[in-house]
């Protein structure tokens, strides 16, 4: 590993004006350790965020559910009040690594973490995200990579808690080292089109502080994350389910996958073929059919298209139980 | 050995494994002794029954029984016997449906050169494990080392082909590999 200066601000300000292109920001540090290691980060400096005060906070109020960043992904998926009103939410942070990991991991951390593609984690292989010329996973094994999204670059964002807070229309509080903003989460991530070199929107002195969910999501959500190894592993594909049901009947759906872009993938023709109909075997495959629209295999990873319809169908069906 | 307990030529007391093993001094003991030929014999041998569910939905198999009878010869360590058959079975159960090399044809790498993603089967993917001694009456001792590991992924396969008509002549089994086959009902 290279040197690095490691300093413990006391607050957001300081944190901030020490970030920068050549500083990264620490918290769980499962994945910045992870890419230190792989020597595919080499940052000058590493800031610890767990030194600033106030963002291990779970409150609940009039307005909704607010998350600090620093919360870990064991505290939501142990907290009884989120399992009962947010019950996707906690299904995800549930579904993540290892009961180890999710000790330390955080949910700011779980949204900005990089990519798992093997050729970006390789420190030998230049790739595109990298500042290469060309992504490998065109030509090369591409198994686990996207079908959605498009290109240049052809990554799976690998968290499990966004996919389950698009479909609970959350946002994201950013501090940008003078002041606080909120984005939807939907705006917060970016396809390779708009951002090549990294996933979101953060600038390299900006901090993700807390997530927004407001109104309740309800009981009738879910996650479901279909892997090949139950005991530690990333999602092949996912699928977060949030829906209103009144007397049987679906007002409202919101749809979003894991697994299958860039970016978590919302999916508003798979929310459309729910909404006014009662969830049954034939409306959950209508709408894991619809989640697919668009699909693109390449060439070793066709299967995730059959798999993301099934994934789809089985969260609405226990979505609505 | 006598009647699966350790004795002594010309003597009637017998001891099991485990009452010899705690008569051993702390510092161990040392012996002396010449190998006697007279002792072993080959022919090692065993099989295998596996039993799978397989998720139409997903492709995924999970082990649920694995049956793994093995002819050692002349058991003495009985426990040590099982538990290398247990060992076996999960390395078989790990060949069979997660381990897996990846090389990159385009640059000559190795793609998953970590635990990540060369995946070995977790305490979620244990199947239940019934080691048995095929036991005949030997006096001669043949081994155990090696031969679990040997039957269980054949047994897994024909098992899958046994629950969906299919078989996957390429391991490891994953549900990239399953799902195609299994949705399209293409069978063989």
């Amino acid at each position: 590993m290279h040197p690095f200066q490691y300093v413990a601000p006391a607050n957001l300000a300081d944190a901030s004006a020490k970030l920068g292109e050549d500083a990264k920001l620490l918290a769980g540090g499962i994945d910045l350790l992870g890419e230190m290691k792989d020597g595919i980060a080499t940052p000058a400096r590493v800031v610890n965020l767990k030194s600033v005060k106030g963002l291990k906070e779970i409150t609940f109020n009039a307005q909704g559910l607010t998350i600090g960043a620093l919360v870990t992904l064991a505290e939501i998926a142990g907290s009884p009040r989120i399992r009962k009103e947010y019950r996707g939410l906690a299904q995800a942070a549930e579904a993540v690594a290892t009961p180890q990991i999710r000790n330390v991991g955080t949910v700011g951390g779980n949204l900005c973490q990089r990519p798992r593609c093997w050729y970006y984690r390789d420190p030998d292989t230049h790739c595109l995200k990298k500042g290469g010329a060309k992504c490998f996973a065109v030509e090369g094994d591409n198994r686990f990579h996207n079908v959605l999204g498009g290109g240049p670059c052809h990554i799976v964002h690998p968290s499990d808690v966004a996919p389950a807070l698009v479909a609970m229309n959350a946002s994201v509080t950013i501090f940008n080292g003078r002041s606080e903003r909120t984005t939807p989460i939907e705006r917060f991530f970016e396809l390779p089109v708009s951002n090549l070199y990294g996933e979101n929107v953060l600038q390299p002195n900006e901090i993700v502080t807390a997530i927004r969910i407001s109104p309740a999501a309800g009981p009738n959500s879910t996650y479901v994350k279909y892997r090949e190894r139950e005991s530690f592993d990333w999602a092949l594909v996912s699928a977060a389910i949030v829906l209103k049901l009144s007397g049987g009947i679906v007002k409202e759906a919101k749809v979003a996958l894991g697994g299958v872009a860039q970016v978590p993938w919302r999916s508003v023709a798979a929310e459309s073929h729910l909404v006014g109909k009662a969830v049954t075997d034939d409306s959950a495959l209508a709408a894991g059919k619809a989640a697919v629209q668009g699909a693109v295999a390449m060439t070793h990873n066709a299967y995730k298209i059959p798999l993301a319809v099934n994934c789809v169908r089985e969260a609405v069906l226990l979505a609505a139980k | 050995m006598r009647d699966g307990k350790i004795a002594v030529i010309g003597r009637d007391t017998s001891l099991t494994f485990k009452e010899v093993c705690r008569l051993l001094p702390a510092e161990g003991l040392h012996a002396r002794g010449e190998w006697n030929p007279e002792l072993q014999q080959g022919g090692v041998a065993g099989c295998q029954f596996a039993e799978v569910e397989v998720d139409q939905w997903t492709g995924r198999v999970q082990v649920k029984k694995v049956v793994a009878v093995h002819d050692c010869g002349l058991a003495i360590n009985r426990l040590a016997v099982e538990s290398q058959i247990n060992g076996g079975v999960i390395q078989g159960l790990a060949m069979a449906l997660f381990e897996e090399r990846i090389m990159d044809e385009q640059t000559g790498r190795c793609l998953n050169p970590n635990m990540e993603f060369y995946k070995l089967p977790g305490s979620l993917e244990m199947p239940e494990i019934m080691p048995v001694i095929w036991e005949y009456g030997a006096t001669k001792v043949t081994g155990i080392g090696e031969s679990p590991v040997i039957p269980t992924a054949a047994a897994i396969a024909n098992a899958v082909f046994n629950a969906t008509g299919v078989r996957v002549h390429d391991l490891p089994i994953t549900p990239a590999k399953l799902l195609p086959k299994i949705a399209s009902g293409t069978g063989v």
